[in-house]
Formats: structure tokens, C-alpha cells, sequence
């Protein structure tokens, strides 16, 4: 009897253990940035004013959403942002990452400031286009910032609170369920502190 | 003809030094950036090192180590500024924490567990097997001297039969061997006569 149990026993915690690691997304890398300062930059806004830097939202709570006009995931999600930015007033800074692709510029003939005027007409258009959820929106040419901040995909959603500090991350399109369900009572409760 | 060696000669290195532009600057760099982007892992094509990704993202990645390089930073300098970012995901040789000692020292634990259990296990099968041979040997002894028993009865014939011919214990055989070898030491006696003779 006893004899009998042991192995059944060792499969039951074989089964528990690859069970657990079934259900978990692979390609969604836990963060090690949350709870962490959110990293500073200091970049060329969509419209051309004056710079940002995260500094300017300093006491308030913010999103910090990561997109391009040739992510595909992007425009599924687009509008749950847009429809999010008008019911909450929270700033959702937008981060236009890399938005001149290699292959848009294959010889590399652009400059820097023409890398920017082609990003910032490409991006109003797709914005007019899809609807502007955007506060602003900052131009990540190169995708530093987007590495400061572990981006490895788009889109990628960050909530960081009224010190500064990483307080969420989405990996992925913002999905209605993850927003009312994970995100809003994150962004109430840090309003609230 | 010369001519068009000459544009040969000197437009193949050219096509080849366009397609490692973005590398071959330096090679001692390229070498310590190859040998830092093997232990990482790109994080789009998560089976795929950093030195050997295609992604976008690797090749920024990879722009990012060779600056590095350049500017001086040691290896593990190097590998933290991604582990920052990205988390321990990125190093393919996790490091040794308490949350990963699981991972290091459990097989060799789980190692470990099961050598304790075979040994226990044979040990106790050992003290099992000797009972029991115990047990049968009173047995076997016990029904030996009554002659009902055919498994004994063979068994005593059979050890007989191994050692007649191997050890010819003479208590047994020199009764029967005397009549049977008669015929050799007269057969030896005339040999030893004839030599003498001859």
C-alpha cells in the first residue's frame, strides 16, 4: 500500500510542476524594472514642441504606451486606448518606437532629421487615421529609450506613479478585460496614495 | 583582361566589407562582443543567442554591447546593463540565488535522494534475502533426513555428481576406483620394465 503511493506521489508533483509551466506565456519576461525608478530620457515630441522628459509628469500617475504605425498588435489595441483615454483622465504618453524601419531606409541615406520629419508625418497620419489617445507622444528613433525600459516587442504598456517608479507592465495589446480588471484599480489605488 | 580582374578583385572585397559593415570595425571588439552574446539570449527568438539573432531587436542589442566594448566596460559590467533591462531571462547560465538554487542543486539533491533510496532499499532487500535463505536453509536441513522430499534428494545427488569427477574425494571412489584403475598401474609396470630393459 505504502509502496504504492510513492511513485504516484512523484508524478503528482512532476504533473503539478509542468502543469504550472504550461499556463504560463513564455514570451511574457517578468519585468525586472517594476518598482523601480522609471528610467529618464529626454526625447522630440510627434507635434515638435518643446522635448519631454518623464520628469515633467512628476506627482502624477501616467501610462507610458509603446507603439508604431507598422505594429500589426497596435492597431488592435489602439482603440481600447482611445476609448480608455476619454473616460480616464490619466496622460498616456505615447512612445512612437523605431518607427523608421531598416527596410524603409535601406541604403541608409536618411539623416537624423529626416528620419524625424518622415516618423512624425507617418505617425500624425496613422493617428488622424486611428484616433489619438495620446497626451503626446515622444519619438524613439533609435529604440534607446525602448531598451531602457526592456522593450522587446510592441506594444508594450507601462504605469508608473507619482515618484516616478515602474508600478505595471503589459506585455502586449491592452485588452478591455486587462484594463478594467488589473489596470484601472492600479492606476485608482496610486491616485489614491 | 586585367582590367576586369582588377574590377573584380576590387569590387568582391567591397561587396564584402559592405555586408559586415556594421562589424568588422574592430575585431578584438567583435570577438569579445561574440563571446558576451553568447551567453545571452535574444529576447524575440528566445532559443536563439544574442550573437546569433536576426531580430531587430538583437542587432540594437548587439549595437549596444559593441559601444560598451569600446567604452571600456568589462564583461559583467556589460551583462548587468542587460539584466537591468530585461531581467536574469537574458543570461542563458543562470546566476546562483536562493531562487534558483532549485534549479542548480535540485537535480543533484533528487541525485542524491535516490542513491539514499536504492541503498536503503538494498540494504533491506539484502536482510530479506538472508532470512529467507535462513529460513529455507533450516528447511532444506530439516527435510533432508526424511527421504520424502524430492527437491533435497536431488540436490544432495547433484552436488555428489559435481564432485566425483573434480575432486575424485577418495572416501567415496576408492572402493569402486580400485577394480576400475587396476588395469592402469599393471598397464604403467610393464612400460617402466620395457624402458628398463631397453
Amino acid at each position: 500500500m505504502k509502496k504504492f503511493l510513492i511513485p504516484l506521489l512523484l508524478f503528482a508533483v512532476l504533473v503539478l510542476f509542468l502543469g504550472a509551466g504550461l499556463r504560463r506565456d513564455p514570451h511574457e519576461i517578468p519585468s525586472p524594472l517594476i518598482n523601480k525608478v522609471a528610467p529618464n530620457f529626454s526625447l522630440q515630441t510627434l507635434n515638435g514642441s518643446t522635448p519631454f522628459s518623464p520628469q515633467q509628469f512628476k506627482g502624477k500617475v501616467w501610462m507610458l504606451n509603446v507603439w508604431a504605425t507598422w505594429c500589426v498588435s497596435c492597431r488592435q489595441e489602439h482603440p481600447v486606448l482611445v476609448a480608455f483615454s476619454k473616460q480616464i483622465g490619466v496622460p498616456i504618453v505615447g512612445l512612437s518606437y523605431k518607427e523608421i524601419q531598416p527596410q524603409d531606409d535601406p541604403e541608409k541615406k536618411l539623416d537624423l532629421a529626416s528620419q524625424l520629419k518622415l516618423a512624425r508625418e507617418r505617425g500624425s497620419v496613422w493617428l488622424e487615421k486611428h484616433g489619438n489617445p495620446y497626451t503626446l507622444s515622444v519619438m524613439d528613433l533609435d529604440g534607446r529609450v525602448g531598451i531602457d525600459y526592456g522593450v522587446y516587442g510592441v506594444p508594450e504598456t507601462y504605469i508608473i506613479d507619482k515618484e516616478g517608479i515602474i508600478r505595471f507592465k503589459q506585455i502586449g495589446p491592452v485588452t478591455p478585460q486587462t484594463l478594467s480588471e488589473t489596470m484601472i484599480p492600479i492606476i485608482r489605488s496610486l491616485e489614491n496614495s | 583582361m586585367i582590367s576586369s580582374l582588377l574590377v573584380l578583385s576590387a569590387g568582391a572585397p567591397s561587396v564584402y566589407a559592405k555586408e559586415a559593415e556594421p562589424m568588422a570595425n574592430d575585431v578584438q571588439v567583435e570577438a569579445r562582443l561574440v563571446h558576451i552574446a553568447e551567453e545571452l539570449r535574444c529576447l524575440v527568438c528566445q532559443n536563439e543567442s544574442l550573437s546569433s539573432s536576426h531580430a531587430d531587436l538583437a542587432e540594437d542589442l548587439r549595437a549596444q554591447v559593441r559601444e560598451q566594448i569600446v567604452s571600456g566596460k568589462s564583461d559583467q559590467e556589460i551583462k548587468d546593463y542587460l539584466v537591468e533591462r530585461y531581467g536574469d531571462f537574458v543570461l542563458y547560465r543562470p546566476v546562483v540565488k536562493p531562487m534558483t538554487w532549485l534549479l542548480w542543486f535540485g537535480p543533484f539533491a533528487g541525485l542524491l535522494i535516490a542513491l539514499l533510496g536504492l541503498g536503503i532499499s538494498i540494504k533491506r532487500r539484502n536482510e530479506k534475502i538472508q532470512e529467507k535463505s535462513a529460513v529455507l536453509a533450516a528447511h532444506s536441513t530439516h527435510s533432508t533426513h526424511s527421504d520424502n522430499d524430492p527437491d533435497s534428494d536431488q540436490q544432495t545427488m547433484q552436488s555428489q555428481d559435481f564432485r566425483e569427477p573434480g575432486l575424485g574425494e577418495p572416501t567415496h571412489l576408492e572402493p569402486d576406483s580400485k577394480s576400475e584403475l587396476d588395469p592402469q598401474p599393471s598397464l604403467k609396470q610393464p612400460i617402466s620394465t620395457a624402458h628398463s630393459k631397453a
